[in-house]
């Protein structure tokens, strides 16, 4: 039954109510499932439970007409048919799990709760991220920069390719694990040096000193 | 790490299939009912529908089953060879890619090679597709062990630390299983004998050349044990007898982070090489029981 009424929906036909309530209330269950991990998450301090479930639905309900192609062909297993539209919820919450986790600019502060995690917090994540993904070449290259300091003439080709690929990565970084502009600065003004550089400042200044 | 660990939970969340309708009550409204038919408006000018899509199995072809997903890598031998994928591309380890779909939604590739049948993709949805190019990224690294690009791989990690990526990697292995083992279950039984290669290939180059000085120096021992088995080397010919705990069991062996061998293990495997130092082959096996 509720194979042939997505069937319909997908081939664009008009469907009787009946079978239109049939089929949003055989997605709305799987999404409401999906849902239940984000309890006592900041997601439900933002935002009433309906309110996440309705804009899932809204958001399968598009991308399920988009991919008809594909589903249509598989459309006698149900199986897999309702696995797919569980996948859709859960990588649509996935998204708005990072979003507002590490976006706090994107909140609304009044409905804020106490525990609210700062920018300082976010940007110490962007930092665990960078010490783990950065070379020592390009974690080097990006303190040379910041602080002023040049490197030796012969080490000038190599230091602008670690630098160049250091920027890549960060970029990388904060568009994976989606960090905010804000977060990038904030860790770069203020955590980097303590964080990344304290290796290599000792050596820089000791160059400075012999120069 | 916050993030990864908010992440991880929704992962493991995903797997789980608690579906009991009849327990919940769910209220619709009509602004349900309007989101659905004006999704249906919104596909009503779309003229790039042109039917159907192709079910071929093609190299990146990425399918779901359940709640795993995989991308075709080679349709040269029957059953298909497969890579694990996942759209959780943020636990990606560095021992996996992170790429993009033809619909630019973003999926990690990990290197876990598995097996499928036709049963397995009648009963599989094909989802999207990725770029060959990647998937010979990934065919590179598993099969020559060259270096994944840096630009997209995940976040390493260490072995001793009890991290997301490397919780999801081992649920990856242990839940994909069953891909080979349906490989197995269409005819590869235990046996007594195998017989493998690694002459010639990019992995014992590189370990000839990295062990250049060192192997003069090598033992010339033609015996070795290790924990899985003896190492008995004769010329450009080691044998492997493995212990009666492993043989059957569903393993992969690396060498020199390569696959060298994945299935079933004999109770004997030959390797052939030109690798004459059996301490140095040794230095550079794995084997890591699935």
């Amino acid at each position: 039954m509720f194979n042939d009424i997505l069937k319909s929906f997908l081939e664009l036909k008009k469907l009787q109510e009946t079978d239109e309530i049939i089929l949003i209330k055989e997605i709305k269950k799987t999404v409401y499932f999906a849902v239940q991990p984000l309890k006592g998450s900041r997601l439900f301090e933002l935002y009433s439970k309906e309110h996440l479930e309705n804009e899932i639905l809204n958001d399968i309900f598009i991308k399920l007409i988009k991919k008809r192609n594909v589903i249509l062909p598989k459309i006698n297993n149900t199986n897999s048919i309702k696995s797919y539209i569980k996948f859709l919820a859960v990588n649509h919450i996935k998204d708005q799990l990072k979003t507002h986790f590490l976006d706090p600019k994107e909140m609304n502060y009044t409905t804020y709760s106490t525990t609210q995690p700062t920018l300082k917090t976010e940007a110490e994540e962007f930092i665990d991220f960078t010490k783990k993904q950065l070379s020592k070449k390009e974690k080097e290259a990006l303190c040379l920069e910041l602080l002023n300091t040049k490197p030796n003439q012969d080490r000038k080709t190599a230091y602008e390719k670690a630098k160049s690929r250091a920027k890549h990565r960060l970029k990388n970084i904060a568009a994976t694990y989606k960090f905010s502009k804000a977060c990038v600065e904030y860790a770069v003004e203020n955590l980097f040096l303590s964080e990344i550089c304290k290796d290599f400042v000792n050596n820089i200044e000791v160059k400075d000193e012999n120069t | 790490m916050k993030i990864l660990d908010a992440v991880y939970k929704l992962y493991k969340h995903s797997l789980e299939n608690k579906n009991s309708a009849a327990e919940i009550e769910i209220n619709i409204d009509k602004d349900n009912i309007n989101s659905l038919r004006n999704a249906q408006k919104s596909a009503a000018n779309d003229t790039s529908f042109n039917g159907y899509s192709s079910t071929d199995i093609q190299v990146g072809s990425l399918f779901m089953i359940d709640n795993l997903f995989f991308v075709v890598s080679n349709t040269d031998n029957y059953p298909y060879e497969v890579f694990v994928a996942s759209p959780f591309f943020e636990l990606a380890a560095d021992k996996d890619i992170i790429v993009e779909d033809n619909d630019k939604e973003k999926w990690v590739i990990e290197s876990i090679v598995r097996y499928v049948t036709t049963s397995i993709l009648e009963a599989s949805i094909k989802i999207s597709s990725i770029d060959e190019e990647h998937i010979n990224i990934m065919k590179s690294y598993i099969k020559d062990a060259k270096k994944l690009p840096k630009d997209m791989v995940g976040t390493p990690y260490n072995d001793f630390e009890d991290s997301e990526q490397k919780q999801f990697r081992e649920n990856e292995i242990r839940r994909s299983l069953f891909l080979t083992l349906e490989n197995i279950e269409e005819g590869e039984d235990i046996t007594d004998h195998k017989v493998i290669s690694i002459k010639n290939s990019q992995a014992e180059t590189n370990i000839i050349n990295r062990y250049k000085t060192k192997m003069a120096a090598a033992s010339f021992d033609s015996f070795i044990n290790t924990r899985f088995g003896e190492m008995i080397q004769k010329d450009e010919l080691v044998t492997i007898n493995f212990k009666n705990e492993f043989v059957g069991e569903t393993a992969r062996i690396f060498i020199d982070k390569m696959v060298l061998y994945e299935g079933v293990l004999p109770r004997k495997l030959d390797i052939k090489t030109k690798i004459d130092k059996l301490e140095i082959l040794k230095n550079n096996l794995s084997l890591e029981v699935l």
